[in-house]
């Protein structure tokens, strides 16, 4: 399990442990005899098979097209349909040439798509196992009818105990959220308002905290989402 | 107009016009765009090591194999449920009217992971249907497929402040913990492992 540092209302802090918990198709794909299928990925084209390269070739998508017709130029006999595993991403120009010294930015658009400014890329710290800046408590619950309302929740996170003071911990919140009948905020920083990056690089969230109880079990869930239900028209 | 999903509770219809909600187009987005030394755009594409290939992007398909690696087509594969059972194909939902007679508990609806949210247009029509959604003490249910398949998945009506939305979502198995049931930590390196696809909006609290 991944690594999450929590507060509770009397501001003590535990490193606790977090999943994703899976989803379970309700239908298979398999063959006709019912044995599984094995997925794999296949080599479709190369730099010197794909189209946009092969336009450069020719003097007009014409004759390109009478070319790939004729001789299909955009098949490697060789290559083509092999399987493939073990690719490495790498970023090339526009002559296909790797490049090996690129330069990311950020480019921000606006909701048209229309480019607003670019800078360069600073790729957000996770902030949810720092040592010495737990997630907050806010003490700030929303009532659930409430919230599902406001957000669509799109990532879910089970946290977990890692041994008997930290179940102990995680019980209490849980039992407290439970009576509570909310979803509370939860925010990474100092001032535990700042959105939660859960790995470097990663999109920000806003968290909110859901707890429930069955006798001396818990389940303690952290909800998050980056989208309000809000009016929307084209 | 879009083709409208009709709903039906008791014996009226309700025609709504879902239109997909994507949080680019409510804040704007962001993209990484990497560039070279002389500040032209460079684009994605894959090295395969083994044959020093440069595969541009798009140059790789998936494809199924049995198990002693003999290619399968689709048409000669089939959906059974998890009994073992051949699976009925589900008709679309623009197909025929939906009746709301199921409801789930908000519990169980926050234990399902929402994979595509739609607005509902013309909901302003329809004020007995958002009366009867914002009276729902539950979450109105029901199953939902964008086309004909073998698997719908589980949709769910929300109702915010006259506005209507459908979230479509998959259900997540979550459980009940107890003493016994602590965990391990990982003992591994972060990794920058998603995409920036979206700027933070600060204005959502």
């Amino acid at each position: 399990m991944k690594k999450i540092n929590i507060s509770n209302a009397k501001k003590r802090d535990a490193i606790l442990g977090f999943e994703a918990k899976p989803t379970r198709a309700k239908v298979t794909q398999v063959l006709e005899d019912s044995s599984l299928k094995n997925n794999i990925k296949i080599l479709k084209s190369t730099s010197k098979t794909d189209v946009g390269y092969l336009s450069s070739k020719y003097e007009d998508l014409e004759e390109l097209s009478q070319a790939i017709i004729s001789s299909e130029v955009d098949v490697d006999i060789e290559k083509s349909g092999k399987k493939i595993e073990g690719l490495k991403k790498i970023y090339v120009d526009r002559d296909n040439h790797i490049v090996f010294n690129v330069k990311m930015m950020e480019v921000i658009k606006d909701k048209d798509g229309v480019e607003q400014k670019r800078e360069p890329l600073v790729p957000k710290p996770a902030n949810i196992s720092l040592e010495n800046l737990p997630i907050a408590w806010s003490g700030k619950v929303m009532l659930k009818a409430m919230a599902i309302k406001k957000f669509a929740f799109t990532k879910h996170y089970q946290i977990r105990h890692i041994n008997g003071l930290t179940y102990d911990f995680l019980y209490e919140m849980a039992k407290e959220l439970d009576e509570k009948k909310g979803l509370m905020f939860v925010g990474g920083g100092a001032k535990g308002n700042e959105p939660l990056v859960v790995t470097t690089g990663g999109t920000p969230y806003r968290g909110f905290l859901e707890g429930r109880v069955d006798g001396d079990n818990y389940m303690l869930i952290l909800h998050l989402t980056n989208l309000e239900l809000k009016e929307f028209t084209k | 107009m879009a083709k409208p999903l009709i709903f039906k509770i008791g014996s009226n219809e309700y025609g709504l016009e879902p239109l997909k909600l994507e949080r680019k187009k409510l804040y704007g987005s962001s993209e990484k765009v990497a560039l070279d030394n002389n500040e032209n755009e460079c684009s994605a594409a894959s090295l395969y090591p083994e044959l020093s290939l440069l595969i541009p992007k798009g140059g790789t398909a998936l494809g199924s194999v049995d198990e002693m690696g003999n290619w399968v087509e689709k048409s000669d594969m089939k959906y059974i449920y998890e009994d073992g059972s051949d699976a009925s194909l589900v008709p679309s939902s623009f197909d025929a009217p939906i009746e709301l007679t199921n409801t789930t508990t908000i519990d169980n609806y926050l234990e399902h992971n929402i994979t595509s949210i739609y607005s509902m247009q013309g909901e302003e029509n329809h004020p007995d249907f958002i009366k009867a959604l914002q009276e729902q003490k539950d979450v109105f249910t029901f199953e939902f497929n964008y086309r004909a398949g073998y698997e719908g998945a589980p949709a769910f009506l929300i109702e915010n402040e006259g506005e209507v939305f459908v979230l479509v979502g998959k259900k997540i198995e979550f459980e009940f913990i107890g003493l016994i049931d602590e965990g391990v930590l990982d003992n591994e390196a972060e990794e920058m492992d998603e995409e920036v696809e979206d700027e933070f909006d600060f204005s959502m609290m």
